[in-house]
């Protein structure tokens, strides 16, 4: 991990769960959380894609990261929460179980991840790191929606 | 004492700028119709104006340039001076030269004062070879009143007891401004200390300064009801840029303190200031932040659903207000962002005007439709592509006079741009009656650098698509205007970057035609909102033929062909919406029937309701997502939601599809 390199020096990351898992993400790539809201689905997409919402006039798709890797019934309900991400300027928002705090890490902290068996493909986890015993994933999200099965952006013309 | 004014700076260009368009806009029109007095006052402000801010702001070569200007624009609209192709020609030269050193101020680069130079000796050149004849103009000017206007100093002495017959000074001063521009002072000598003074008494005389077409008779008209109590002197001055007194009307206007003004000339100016200029950027914030208040409305009206009409009556009818308000901020908010397509068009007539001139071409631009209206982003983008066409109408596709005549056209070529809405999209045409592109030429062209390997299969359709390939160009001779290689292919790349289509229609001997056909992308459009299923979708307008209700038409099922509409006469294949957007969901009530056309071709879409009309703003789907199957993009509905606009093209070409290989397989089974 090029991270590794530099000790003592923090990095803030949002916690979520997922199922049994608790992942985080850089806090720098979230713009913003907000309550699920009715979404407009749109035919012919994988069913994790729920639909775009209008996000103060930015039309913005939403994927719910449980349908997409089957970890707990997706219920809609007042306390159902969206992580708004807003990734090279594209504004992208996931569905997670919810929501936990925002956590300082010590980069040195982050250690590489094993290969095991969590529910997002390895590919897409930069490290793991505990903090107060708690264990955490992190999750390179960007590499992760931009994933090809994801089908959230074009592929590249040929 | 230093002032800072690199603040105002900003402003100044911006004005100026457009100031210079203007300018060149109305030098050309005069070209063309000859003189017109209202043309050239109007000239004549912008460049006195230009003149004006360009000297306080400490821009001097500006100011100089502007100044010769002036003087020569003060001849021709006084006509002391013909208006000439030489005179339009160096003031013309004389904007683009203010106008560069305007913009490399802007850039905050160095101005190339030496250009101005040789401009400002041309300018006096002309003034001097007027001046010569220029007494004798003003002798014939004053023979006959209607050639132009004069100037007058007129002093308007009241008598002392002037007030007592009842009569007004200030009656006679408005009446003397209907004849002309006017400039009063008024003279206080006469006013004595406060002990002595008597309010009774007209102690006040005037100086003033008019210009007028009329005659001095006409003045002294003005006057006639009191010329038993007031001394008058009217006295005719030549019309020359500083008077004898050394007032000319600039210094006047600045010197301000003393000018009584119900003068025309404010007014005119402040007219000047109905726009303003506004970042993109605010424009775009402001059109978000209006989603945000219609969805807080939205909110709000459903709170506000519990209330009681009676109880809560004032409530509900604030709330009307409200609603009311927050459509009209939408709908204005939205319309900001429109330009007429004028700002593309109107540099026009200037580049065909020099063209002409260069290529020795007759040339009449003919511009329509100019008035409507496309996003500013696109029309920005439109720029290059449209010149370029413009160029190349102008360089290849119109003849020479002689050889147009040698053919039985007219001499003078003619160039039409034409604009309109059609269909959903914005289309411009561009136009001219030229010599057509010749087949032949193309194939042979094609053939030699090696776009085409052989002559077989070369029809109309392949010849224009060889025209857009990069590198192809069948021009005789590279000149600067055109012909470089480089052309078509880059229009056709540009258009299609903004999600457009260049077309080609070309007739040797006639003349070409090349139609833009652009969406209407970051638009307005207008929509009919649909609901399908739970779901709502927006068709455009533009693609509506009629609606029906399924109940009231005769719809019939087509073995292997799903159902076709049968409407006078003609049998509509019919889609439902449903299956386009793979909805699920009880059938509906009332299905209607939405006739679309597109691609020359007619489909019904089944929907379940109609739900209404509304202005849409259309929005990207790519920006933050990717394309969608059959929706051109999506859109903010009244209510905050979003809904998908449907791509009426896509869903005819695909069905068409369909339908052509179902018909395949019936034909293979049979």
């Amino acid at each position: 991990m090029d991270d590794a390199a530099s000790t003592s020096q923090k990095k803030e990351v949002l916690s979520f769960r997922l199922g049994a898992e608790e992942y985080c993400l850089d806090i720098l790539s979230v713009q913003e959380i907000r309550g699920y809201d009715t979404v407009t689905t749109i035919a012919n997409t994988p069913e994790f894609i729920k639909g775009v919402i209008n996000l103060r006039g930015h039309i913005v798709p939403i994927v719910d990261l449980r349908i997409k890797f089957r970890l707990s019934e997706a219920k809609y309900d007042a306390t159902t929460i969206v992580i708004i991400l807003n990734l090279n300027k594209k504004m992208i928002g996931i569905v997670v179980d919810s929501v936990s705090d925002v956590i300082a890490v010590p980069v040195s902290d982050i250690r590489e991840a094993p290969r095991f068996g969590s529910a997002i493909n390895t590919e897409f986890i930069s490290g793991m790191a505990t903090v107060d015993q708690r264990m955490l994933i992190v999750v390179n999200i960007e590499k992760l929606l931009s994933s090809d099965d994801l089908q959230l952006i074009d592929k590249v013309a040929a | 004492m230093s002032l800072d004014l690199s603040r105002f700076h900003a402003t100044f260009f911006a004005e100026s700028l457009e100031g210079l368009n203007q300018v060149e806009e109305s030098l050309l029109g005069i070209e063309q119709r000859g003189h017109d007095k209202d043309a050239l006052d109007a000239i004549f402000r912008a460049i006195h104006s230009l003149k004006g801010s360009a000297g306080s702001l400490g821009f001097g070569v500006i100011a100089e340039l502007a100044h010769e200007m002036e003087s020569v624009l003060d001849r021709l609209r006084q006509a002391l001076m013909p208006v000439s192709a030489d005179s339009t020609n160096v003031l013309l030269r004389g904007v683009d030269c203010l106008r560069n050193w305007i913009l490399a101020a802007e850039a905050k680069e160095p101005m190339d004062a030496a250009a101005g130079a040789g401009l400002i000796r041309e300018l006096q050149l002309l003034l001097q070879r007027t001046v010569g004849g220029g007494a004798d103009a003003s002798v014939r000017a004053a023979e006959q009143p209607a050639a132009g206007k004069r100037r007058y100093v007129i002093v308007f002495r009241p008598a002392q007891d002037f007030f007592h017959s009842g009569n007004d000074p200030a009656r006679f001063i408005d009446e003397l401004a209907q004849l002309g521009e006017l400039e009063s002072t008024v003279d206080l000598s006469a006013l004595p200390g406060l002990q002595t003074f008597v309010p009774t008494t007209c102690y006040l005389a005037w100086r003033i300064k008019l210009e007028s077409a009329s005659s001095s008779n006409d003045i002294r008209e003005v006057f006639e009801w009191v010329s038993n109590c007031c001394a008058l002197e009217i006295e005719e001055v030549p019309l020359t840029e500083s008077t004898p007194d050394g007032t000319a009307g600039d210094q006047g206007a600045a010197r301000g303190e003393a000018t009584v003004g119900p003068g025309s000339t404010e007014a005119r100016r402040d007219a000047s200031l109905v726009t303003m200029h506004v970042r993109t950027e605010k424009s775009d914030e402001l059109v978000n932040l209006v989603g945000e208040l219609v969805i807080t409305h939205t909110m709000l009206r459903q709170t506000a659903q519990g209330l009681d009409a009676i109880k809560d009556a004032r409530a509900v009818s604030v709330f009307a207000q409200l609603e009311r308000n927050v459509q009209d901020i939408q709908e204005r908010v939205l319309a900001i962002r429109m330009m007429p397509v004028n700002h593309v068009f109107g540099r026009f007539p200037r580049l065909v005007r020099d063209l002409g001139l260069q290529l020795g071409k007759a040339i009449e631009l003919k511009i329509s439709g100019e008035q409507a209206e496309l996003d500013k982003s696109v029309i920005e983008q439109l720029i290059d592509p449209l010149t370029h066409l413009v160029r190349n109408a102008l360089d290849h596709g119109i003849e020479l006079p002689a050889d147009r005549l040698s053919v039985g056209k007219p001499a003078k070529g003619t160039l039409s741009l034409h604009a309109e809405h059609r269909g959903g999209r914005f289309v411009i045409t561009v136009i001219d009656d030229g010599r057509g592109i010749n087949p032949e030429m193309v194939k042979r062209r094609a053939l030699e650098i090696g776009l085409l390997q052989s002559a077989d299969n070369f029809d109309e359709a392949a010849m224009y698509a060889l025209l857009l390939k990069p590198g192809f160009s069948t021009a005789q001779k590279v000149s600067n205007v055109s012909g470089r290689g480089v052309g078509l292919d880059v229009v056709s790349e540009n258009v299609r970057k903004l999600g457009g289509s260049l077309d080609i229609q070309s007739k040797l001997g006639s003349g070409t035609t090349f139609t833009i056909n652009l969406p209407m992308t970051l638009a307005i459009v207008d929509g009919m909102i649909i609901g399908a299923a739970s779901e709502r979708y927006i068709i455009p307008i533009a693609f509506i033929r009629e609606c029906l209700q399924v109940s009231s038409v005769h719809v019939q099922s087509v073995v292997g062909q799903g159902q076709v509409l049968q409407l006078r006469g003609e049998y509509i294949p019919v889609v439902n919406v449903r299956d386009i957007c793979s909805l699920r969901g009880g059938a509906a009530v009332q299905p209607v029937l939405v006739v679309i056309e597109a691609e020359n071709r007619t489909i019904a879409l089944q929907v379940d309701e109609l739900l209404g009309q509304d202005q849409v703003v259309f929005k990207s789907l790519e920006a933050n997502f990717r394309k969608v199957e059959f929706m051109a993009g999506a859109s903010i509905l009244g209510d905050g939601r979003v809904a998908l606009i449907l791509d009426i093209s896509e869903i005819v070409k695909q069905h068409a599809s369909i339908r052509a290989v179902s018909r395949n397989e019936t034909a293979a089974a049979a």
